[in-house]
């Protein structure tokens, strides 16, 4: 998603309500105080958190349980206006010692049964609570207009916005709003969204979604609080959203420079209409005996003659080994050697292993890149060379080492690069080098 | 056919035919070698040959690597041992006329000791050599790993042989846990013990036999050469496997990346098959078994047994749950046997040798228990800023000095000994301090690093620790599967945190929080790439603070690595204004006339170390 295309979505929104407040750092887990909302009245607060609440409720279920008995009387339904949706993720949440310390807990009065429940639920929302400095969320009350709550402690404010022209439905929701308040590609895993979707109006099974940005992948990924029904809950509240905005923890090199950079890099995908190339495929297919067992071999076959592989393909072995098409993506994302892009002509092959390494390999990356425009796992615009990035040739004793095409080339210094991609005849460039 | 009744004397006639020849000329085609020009140095040799008409006196060989690819090409006179070196096709003639014919060895194509300055006509009297010990690697140089009867000469499957007629599957079993051989591929498990619980598994039902050719350590190449120079070792090795737990159906799966050892085993296959060495009734008996090829696609966690076997599968590599064991719900959820390439070269020799001979190598009493210690040898890729780069195998219980030094040569270019790296991205770096520590499985562990599959990395003192324990983290973010988050989340953060060091943007918590996500990666992760990936991080943290805290408060790199940390600089002094650095910058930041000196302009300046590499009057220095 575009940041354009969320930008007149933006514009649409109406600020109902603004509290600022200063972000705290925690103390031994707390930071001592929560925070309430109240829909029906817009009013933002900040409350304290006493140390016999610490003693006695200690934890996401503990805190949410005693605050939700500060709000409710003997005669609260799921739907009066004082039963609140309460969240925490306790003294623990948002570190990272424990598996299972980002989760988030939360509590409502019911649909279901009218009575307590909880549900917990993972996503970031919970920690990016905790890191803005508030222990647990309350929100009561219910507004007429659908709204969204922006929790925003990177510009240290709270807002109340209507949201007219978003998305209803969470896997949709999520996507525009942590793009909406990102400010550049890379902050959007600074953002955490929970929402539900139409279901959750009409059925009072209906759940949360708490969604993290998955950057490997580039969208949001949703994380589900089942239990209960709470996601009616929140519809019945007139809430839309909450979103989070964490303070930026990206650090201030960039995602680009960084080796994980190419996971981020959406791939395009084509198809193959000639019949000859959809014979040469199935062919493949058959000589492997259209075998579930080697769609590997068959897509490394199919990769070495087309350098590449295409929908077409992943079609076609779909259609004779049964395996799913998403899962034979899923196989061509995973493996290095497949790629749904066209490879060049000529693949230049760095090695990266260890001896490579201590050997410099990296400045020769630096010089081919520079030599042949382009970033390692990219491909010259005129298909000719494709660089990329290995891990280890196995010829370790003559590092560091690059493969041009099938010729491996040993002893390789940053100052050969030119030459050897100059050199029509690479193999005697071994020499040279000597 | 081959039979049990008529292998030795095949093996005698081919033993015959090759001692016919007055020589065999074995010329290394390993891919070092090849890389330099080996193949046309080989077939320089046929047509030499031919010339002087001895082509029916001389063979010519082309074998897998020899050993010592530092100095290659490589030609080994066999049987004398003469040992030529760093080739090139003009010498060949001189060989064959002079060396051949006239008897005269060339001197000046022969390995010069640069300890003593002594040139060493003999390979055995290359301190590379003496102090080594072939097992896996016997064959090496001496045989056409394309010729089954070059390894039938040299008493091939005669312990494949041995243990049909003389041993029951459960004597073979003993055999090799009384052996003590513990698995060459990392983790050190006994590997008789592994076939215990297999066949247990199986009761009788299926089993299967898997080879794990997937050599995804970056920095080693031991079971590439050994698929390379023997592959028939492998196959028998696993015959005997397969005869021991009762397996009809076996796989070798191999690195995409190493395909000469792919064509190499086909090969080898075809003709063990061809032979009635492999497939049904083998050697005439009711002993059947086949193996087939499974490609990797270039991910290393497919060396993990059960991401392997996924893999085999035709799904995508991810491991399962450790209490799963592949042993007992492996390949098709059958039991299933899996054991790295060196550790099945090592069983036709234990079954030929014996117990005694082989538990006389090595660490430990292995003869009541295997964990007791580490019997045989282990191959090791000696490689990095060593001078006799290559492949050695050595006993266990040797020290790392000896390695490194002696057959080693130490380090070259008047460098010092920093850092050795064994384990690749699950081991660690082991300082000076850790020198005289004897190699073995758990030394190695105790000591912080790992035995691993037996790369070893020489770091010199231009090596930046700190960068090398970002570049193993860099490299696991990649082959991280991603199915857990400490796996998937937690390198990325030391990534983060080791980038913002490198960086000079590091914080003094930085070292407490790189050691708090390393626990929680190794406590939580699902599979050991992810249970021993903080190892590089941790080893380097333990032994080689200094440069950590100097990089976080002194914003410096004194190995000169890390890029923002640094700026080059031409020395006065040294300076002759040859003009080869101004010649060679490619953003023309260096400026200078003839014998005047030359100036670096740093905002220019990429840092692509060019000028550093070309001087050759060290005028060019890193500040
Ligand atoms: C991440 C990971 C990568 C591995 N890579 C390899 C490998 O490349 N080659 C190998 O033989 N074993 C590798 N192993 C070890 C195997 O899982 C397995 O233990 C070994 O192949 C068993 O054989 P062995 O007992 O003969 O060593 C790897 C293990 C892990 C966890
Ligand atoms: S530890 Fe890492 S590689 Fe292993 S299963 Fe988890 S994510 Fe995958
Ligand atoms: S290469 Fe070295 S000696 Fe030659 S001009 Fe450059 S700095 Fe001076
Ligand atoms: S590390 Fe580069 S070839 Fe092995
Ligand atoms: S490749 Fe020739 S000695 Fe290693």
């Amino acid at each position: 998603m575009l940041a354009e295309d969320v930008k007149g979505m933006r514009a649409k929104h109406r600020i109902l309500a603004e509290k600022s407040f200063q972000v705290v750092e925690l103390d031994k887990g707390y930071s001592n105080r929560y925070l309430r909302v109240d829909l029906t009245t817009k009013e933002i607060s900040m409350h304290a958190v006493t140390e016999k609440m610490k003693e006695l409720w200690t934890g996401g279920k503990g805190f949410d349980l005693w605050l939700m008995l500060l709000e409710i009387n003997n005669k609260t339904k799921w739907d009066s206006q004082e039963n609140p949706i309460c969240f925490s993720s306790g003294p623990l949440g948002g570190t990272t010692s424990f598996p299972g310390t980002g989760k988030t807990l939360l509590t409502s009065i019911s649909p279901l049964t009218n009575i307590p429940i909880d549900s917990n639920v993972g996503g970031y929302f919970g920690p990016f609570l905790k890191f803005a400095g508030f222990d647990a969320l309350v929100i009561v009350g219910k507004s007429e207009e659908e709204v969204v709550v922006v929790l925003d402690a990177a510009n240290q404010k709270i807002t109340i916005e209507t949201a007219p022209a978003e998305s209803n439905d969470s896997h949709l929701l999520a996507d525009e709003l942590t793009c909406m308040y990102a400010d550049t590609e890379i902050d959007r895993h600074n953002i955490a969204v929970v929402s539900s979707g139409s279901a959750a109006k009409h059925s009072r099974i209906g759940m949360l979604n708490f969604s993290f940005w998955d950057w490997r992948r580039g969208v949001s990924r949703l994380k589900q609080a089942g239990r209960g029904g709470i996601g009616m809950v929140f519809c019945d509240k007139g809430l839309k959203a909450l979103v989070a905005k964490n303070r930026d923890i990206t650090p201030s090199w960039r995602i680009e420079e960084s080796k994980v950079a190419h996971h981020t890099n959406p791939k395009t995908i084509s198809t193959q209409d000639c019949p000859e190339e959809i014979a040469f495929i199935d062919d493949i297919i058959h000589r492997w005996k259209d075998d579930k067992e080697y769609v590997i071999e068959m897509m490394q076959d199919i990769q070495k003659r087309f350098r590449h592989i295409s929908r077409t393909a992943i079609d076609r072995i779909n259609k004779f080994t049964g395996t799913s098409k998403a899962y034979l993506y899923h196989i061509a994302t995973f493996y290095k050697s497949l790629s749904l892009d066209e490879k060049g002509e000529i693949t230049i092959q760095v090695c990266m292993g260890t001896a490579c390494h201590v050997k410099g390999s990296a400045r020769i990356v630096d010089r081919l890149e520079q030599v042949l425009g382009i970033k390692c796992g990219e491909t010259t615009k005129d298909k000719k060379y494709s660089l990329e990035a290995v891990a280890c040739l196995g010829a370790c004793s003559i590092a560091p080492v690059i493969k041009v095409g099938d010729k491996v080339l040993g002893n390789v210094q940053a100052k050969d690069v030119e030459k050897i991609i100059k050199d029509p005849k690479i193999f005697d460039i071994a020499r040279v080098m000597e | 056919m081959i039979n049990i009744k008529n292998l030795q004397s095949i093996a005698k006639k081919e033993q015959d035919k090759l001692s016919k020849y007055k020589g065999m000329l074995m010329v290394c085609t390993g891919t070092g070698c090849v890389s330099a020009g080996g193949m046309d140095i080989k077939k320089e040799f046929t047509n030499a040959l031919v010339r002087h008409k001895i082509e029916n006196d001389y063979l010519v060989v082309g074998t897998g690597c020899n050993g010592f690819c530092a100095v290659g090409p490589i030609c080994v006179l066999q049987p004398d041992q003469t040992f030529y070196q760093k080739l090139t096709h003009k010498d060949i003639e001189r060989i064959v006329k002079n060396h051949l014919l006239e008897g005269n060895v060339v001197k000046d194509l022969l390995y010069k000791d640069s300890s003593d300055g002594k040139l060493k006509e003999k390979m055995n009297d290359i301190k590379f050599f003496t102090k080594q010990m072939l097992i896996a690697l016997r064959n090496k140089g001496l045989i056409d790993p394309e010729n089954i009867y070059h390894y039938l000469a040299r008493r091939g499957y005669e312990s494949l042989r041995k243990v049909i007629i003389e041993m029951d599957p459960d004597q073979v079993i003993d055999t090799i846990i009384k052996s003590g051989l513990r698995g060459r591929g990392g983790g050190g498990f006994p590997t008789g013990i592994k076939w215990r619980s297999a066949k247990k598994a199986a009761e009788g039902g299926i089993v299967y036999i898997v080879c794990n050719a997937d050599e995804g350590d970056p920095g080693a190449y031991m079971d590439r050469s050994i698929v390379e120079t023997d592959p028939h070792t492998v196959i028998e090795g696993m015959l005997i496997g397969a005869y021991a737990v009762g397996a009809r159906e076996g796989f070798i799966y191999i690195r995409n990346e190493y395909p000469l050892a792919m064509t190499r085993l086909e090969k080898a296959l075809d003709q063990a098959k061809e032979a009635g060495l492999l497939g049904s009734n083998i050697m005439e008996t009711d002993f059947s078994f086949d193996i087939k090829i499974h490609r990797g696609a270039g991910a290393f966690v497919c060396g993990e047994s059960s991401a392997l076997m996924t893999s085999m599968s035709g799904l995508a590599g991810e491991p399962k749950a450790k209490y799963i064991h592949t042993v007992e719900v492996g390949f098709r959820d059958k039991p299933t046997v899996l054991n790295n390439v060196e550790t099945w070269a090592n069983i036709p020799v234990i079954i030929e040798k014996g117990v005694d001979w082989f538990t006389s190598i090595g660490t430990g009493d292995v003869k009541d228990n295997p964990w007791n210690g580490s019997s045989g040898t282990k191959v090791f890729s000696l490689v990095g800023d060593i001078r006799n780069t290559g492949l050695v195998e050595v006993p266990m219980g040797i020290s790392l000095r000896e390695i490194i030094e002696e057959i080693g040569g130490g380090i070259p270019n008047g460098r010092t000994f920093k850092a050795v790296q064994t384990g690749g991205p699950s081991g660690g770096c082991l300082p000076a301090s850790k020198l005289d520590m004897p190699v073995d499985f758990d030394s190695l562990t105790r000591a912080g690093s790992m035995m691993g599959s037996g790369g070893m990395i020489v770091m010199d003192d231009k090596t930046c620790m700190v960068d090398v324990a970002r570049y193993f983290i860099d490299f696991l973010i990649d082959e991280s599967c991603g199915k857990c988050t400490p796996c998937r989340e937690g390198l990325f953060a030391l990534n983060q945190i080791l980038t913002r060091i490198c960086h000079g943007e590091g914080k003094e918590k930085d070292l407490e929080d790189l050691r708090e996500i390393s626990q929680t990666i190794t406590d939580a992760s699902l599979c050991q790439l992810g249970g021993s990936a903080p190892n590089p991080v941790i080893s380097t943290l333990d032994y080689f603070t200094q440069e950590y805290i100097e990089h976080i408060q002194e914003k410096k790199c004194r190995s000169g690595v890390c890029k923002n940390l640094i700026d080059y600089r031409i020395d006065e002094n040294n300076c002759t204004g040859c003009t080869i650095c101004f010649k060679n910058c490619p953003v023309e930041a260096i400026t200078g006339e003839i014998q005047k000196v030359h100036k670096i302009d740093l905002d220019k300046c990429i840092k692509c170390g060019i000028c550093f590499e070309v001087c050759k009057f060290n005028a060019v220095i890193i500040k």
